[in-house]
Order: structure tokens, then sequence, then C-alpha cells
């Protein structure tokens, strides 16, 4: 057996949340490639369409839903649209997040000053989104008695990093949903999993990461390799949770970050 | 790049420590399977020749060398004529490992009473055994700046399970020591991560699972999905660790345990 048949999903429907760039579209690139239906959700169209389009045209079996995930309805709407058009719900990735804004080196970051608007904003989306996405993704799954939940946590939620509390928190808290909702679904042959990535180069924070080269050598400064992760280094691991090849692992948080967490003293560079 | 790309293992060399049976013949098997050399090291010569015969007759290049991986001097030289014979090691799955026996609720296991050269036999396989084994695989992986390590560690080293202390202890042990070496080696890009499997169905005890059917059942209600796992549910993860896939994951701990260590409270 090779690789294309342990790692098979023809004939599979994923629904990734938070799809149209980064590592949601990195994951919709692997599982379609693999040979799942994929439909990938994101806030915004302006985004989400053109990259729909390039899959299409690369000949993969995709297509987009607008939908913000701290929108119930319409989130709801994105997952009753995939069962709709493909029959079946077997894979989520639940992705959709975003950056906390300042981190806590900025006053605004900082406990005392935080607004907690802001803070509210981040938790709706990368707490509240996440637990809306595992729920709808269970109620399709169950009758199925079959499903791969991914939940897309971050190494923030480990360890304290210099970011936002509410960007960690949120992290934190999926990471527990995943533990909680791998022990509960189990008995319906639904595996639930998390990945918690370090820093990868990404578009998060509207391109901060491009904006501020040295916000990336920080970033590296804290990883043994020294550098970034790509987005398609995260494909691998997606790959594994999504297929049957994970059909015993259940409720791991894994986190793919270069080595970052073993070095809680980072090295002078 | 597509999955068949990503775990392809074409050209690369592996040995599999404990690989001619359980968990080890499955990760044997499933990076033969995508294009890598193996050499497998195991103590038990006729589970080895069989198993190497069998997979060649599949057509996989795997070679195996009589070996106790807690005899140092011979586990030195068994990596490096496996590594000479290929020009190179990529890969090396640190998998040798007993069962630690008499597990702690019963007399033999209690700490007041078991006998301590039990203990040493188990640490000097699971423990030392596996830090040696990554330990003169990395020296053949830092000139070459790249490899995979992988380690076979325990949910058993990660919560007190009725297993033996010694069993326990030294997979606790295996799983913490990813952090240094991977946090060493990072920089030659040689990738160290563990696997904490959960109950697999496999050999160990000198076949007590088979032997005691009831201990399967108590097994199985300990993970949420009720039921061991067979050697062939490893094998995605064993290769994901061991190939290209992996190239930003390292110091990894990565349980495969049907969601069993989620079951520690009510």
């Amino acid at each position: 057996m090779d690789a294309t048949e342990m790692f098979d999903l023809t004939g599979q429907v994923a629904l990734i949340t938070g799809a149209a760039s980064g590592i949601g579209l990195a994951y919709a690139e692997i599982l379609a490639e693999s040979g799942a239906r994929v439909m990938l959700t994101s806030r915004h169209a302006q985004t989400l369409d053109p990259q729909v389009a390039r899959l299409k045209a690369l000949g993969l079996d995709v297509a987009g839903t607008v939908a913000d995930v701290s929108d119930d309805a319409a989130l709801a709407a994105a997952f009753a649209a995939t069962v709709a058009k493909w029959g079946k719900l077997d894979i989520a990735v639940a992705n959709a997040g975003i950056s906390g804004g300042h981190g806590i080196t900025s006053p605004e970051g900082m406990i005392e000053n935080l607004p907690l608007e802001k803070y509210l904003d981040v938790i709706a989306i990368n707490q509240h989104g996440v637990t809306a996405t595992v729920q709808l993704a269970a109620r399709h799954m169950i009758p199925n008695e079959y499903g791969r939940i991914v939940i897309i946590s971050s190494i923030a939620g480990l360890a304290s990093e210099l970011t936002s509390y509410a960007y960690s928190m949120s992290k934190a808290a999926i990471q527990q949903l995943g533990r909680m909702a791998a022990r509960q679904l189990a008995t319906h042959n639904i595996m639930v999993n998390v990945i918690a990535p370090g820093p990868v180069y990404t578009h998060i924070g509207d391109g901060a990461l491009d904006k501020f080269p040295e916000a990336v050598k920080r970033f590296a400064g804290i990883i043994p390799q020294n550098r970034l992760g790509r987005t398609d280094e995260l494909k691998g691991i997606a790959l594994l949770l999504a297929s049957p090849a994970a059909s015993f692992i259940n409720g791991a948080v894994i986190p793919v970050d270069g080595g970052a967490l073993t070095m809680r003293v980072p090295p002078k560079r | 790049m597509k999955a068949n790309d990503m775990f392809d293992m074409t050209g690369q060399a592996g040995i599999v420590t404990g690989g001619a049976s359980g968990l080890g013949l499955a990760m044997t098997e499933v990076i033969a399977e995508h294009g890598c050399a193996v050499t497998i090291l195991d103590r038990d010569r006729g589970a080895m020749a069989r198993e190497v015969a069998r997979l060649r007759g599949l057509g996989y290049a795997v070679d195996g060398i009589e070996v106790d991986v807690a005899q140092f001097d011979r586990l030195e030289a068994a990596i490096g004529a496996a590594a000479e014979k290929h020009g190179r090691l990529d890969v090396c799955f640190a998998n040798a490992g007993m069962s630690g026996g008499a597990g702690m609720f019963t007399p033999e296991g209690a700490i007041e009473t078991m006998p301590l050269d039990r203990y040493r036999d188990v640490i000097a396989v699971n423990q030392n055994g596996a830090f040696a084994t990554a330990k003169f695989a990395a020296r053949h992986m830092i000139p070459r700046q790249y490899g995979r390590i992988v380690l076979t560690a325990s949910v058993a080293g990660l919560h007190a399970e009725a297993t033996s202390y010694s069993y326990g202890m030294s997979k606790a042990a295996i799983a913490h020591l990813v952090a240094p070496l991977s946090r060493q080696l990072a920089p030659h890009n040689v990738l160290v991560n563990a696997i904490a499997p959960g109950p697999f169905v496999t050999h160990i005890g000198d076949g007590y699972l088979q032997k005691n059917p009831a201990a399967v059942e108590r097994w199985a209600e300990m993970v949420p999905l009720h039921r061991m796992a067979s050697p062939e549910e490893m094998k995605g993860l064993a290769l994901l660790l061991a190939s290209p896939a992996s190239s930003y994951i390292t110091g990894a701990v990565v349980t495969i345990d049907g969601g069993s260590s989620q079951m520690r409270l009510f």
C-alpha cells in the first residue's frame, strides 16, 4: 500500500473554514489533491473566489461558500450547502482564526489596557467559531458513524508567547474542546485531533509578517531551525489526521513548530 | 505537492530497532513500501529471518542484523554496518522495547517488593537502548545534514497507568529525550519526534495478550473507541514522521491511543 492509498480520500467530502489563504488554503489543496471534494469557507469573497477558481482550474473538485464562523446561521448554511451538494460530510477542518492584534510588547496588548471589545472579537472567531464548527460537523457525521475533525490551534495555546491574551486563550480553549470531543465522539468512530502550529509564514494579521521583517526575525529566533514554517509543511499532518490512516489517533494535540516548544530558554542569535 | 511525493522515500535508508514484530514491523513495512531501504535490528533471530525473507519476496529492500540494543558496542557496529551498506542513514526508528512484566497492582510489581534486577533489564533495553540508538544514528545523520529520528514512547510514560514502574519510567524518559535531542539536532536538519502508543495488540510480553483475552477486554475499556489497535494503524503516523512530509515537525510527542489519554477523569 503506497501513500496514495493510505491517505486516499476519494469519495470523501470535506469542509474547511478559513480556507481562502494561509494554512487553510494549504489544507484545501492537499485534501482535494488526495481525492476529497472540498468546501472552502471564508469571510471574504474577494479572496475566496479566486482561490476556488484556481483549484477548479487544476481539475480539483472544490466549491466555496462565504461564511463568517462567528455567524451561527451562516456557518450552518455552509455545512448544509456542502451536504446538499455532495450528500455527506466526512472531514471538517476548524481552521478559521484571526490574529489577536497587538502583541503584549505593545501597550494595547497589556492586560491592564487591553480593549475588551477586541478580546471578545477574537474569542468570537477563534473559540466560539471553532466550537460551532465542531458542533455542526459532529451533527452531520454522527448519523454516518464516521468522521475526522481537525482543529487548528497554536503553540501559543501551549506556552506563553509574546502574543495577545485573546489569541492564546482561545487557542488553549480549543485544545480542550478537541480532547473532550475526542472522548465523546469516539463511540461514533469520529476522530478529533488538534494541530498546534508554530510560526508559519501566512497573511495573518492583514499581512503583518510582510510589513514587519523584524517580527519574522523574532519568530525565527524561537525556532531551533531558525526559520518560520511554510504552509506546505502543514500538509502532511493535515492529510494524516483527515484520512483513514488516522483510525487510532484521537484526542492528540500535535505541535508543528520546528521545535519551538523545546526551547523555553531561547538561544542567543 | 501530492501525497505520494511528500511521503516518497525512494533512495533513502533507514533502521528499525525491534523491527521484526509488532509496531516495529509495521514501521519497517510502511517505509519499505514507500521506497526506503530498511535494516531491521532485532534480537529475535527467527522472527527477523522470517520477516526479512517475506518482505524481500514482496520486492522490498530489507536486511536484518541480530542485535540486542542493550549491548552498545554491538549496536554501534550494527548501525554503522547499515549506514555503510547504503552510504547513508536517513531514518531511525528507536523502537525496541520490552514489557516491564508485572503491573503495579501485583506483588512483584509493587514498589516495595519488585525485583530490581528486572527493573534494570527493562531500563537497559527501553531507555538506555533507545538513547544509544538515537545517539549512534545521529552520528551518521549530522554529516549529511538530514535525518528523521522517531522514538517509540508510550502513553504509559505520560500518565500513571497500572503498568510496571520500569516500563512507565523508561517510556517517560524517552518522551523527554525528544526535547533536548530535537533542540540540539534541529540546526543539522535532523528532526526528532516520539510516538506514544496506547494499547496495540502486539506480541509484547511473550504473547501475553494472545494468552489473556480478559486483558484485551480490560484495555479496550480504557479507550473511548472501545478496542485495542492493530499495528497497521501505526503506519500513517510512522510514515509521516519518517518522511520529508514532516519537515517542520520536531520535538513532538504524538499520542496514538484512540483517545485513552482523555479518560483520566470521570
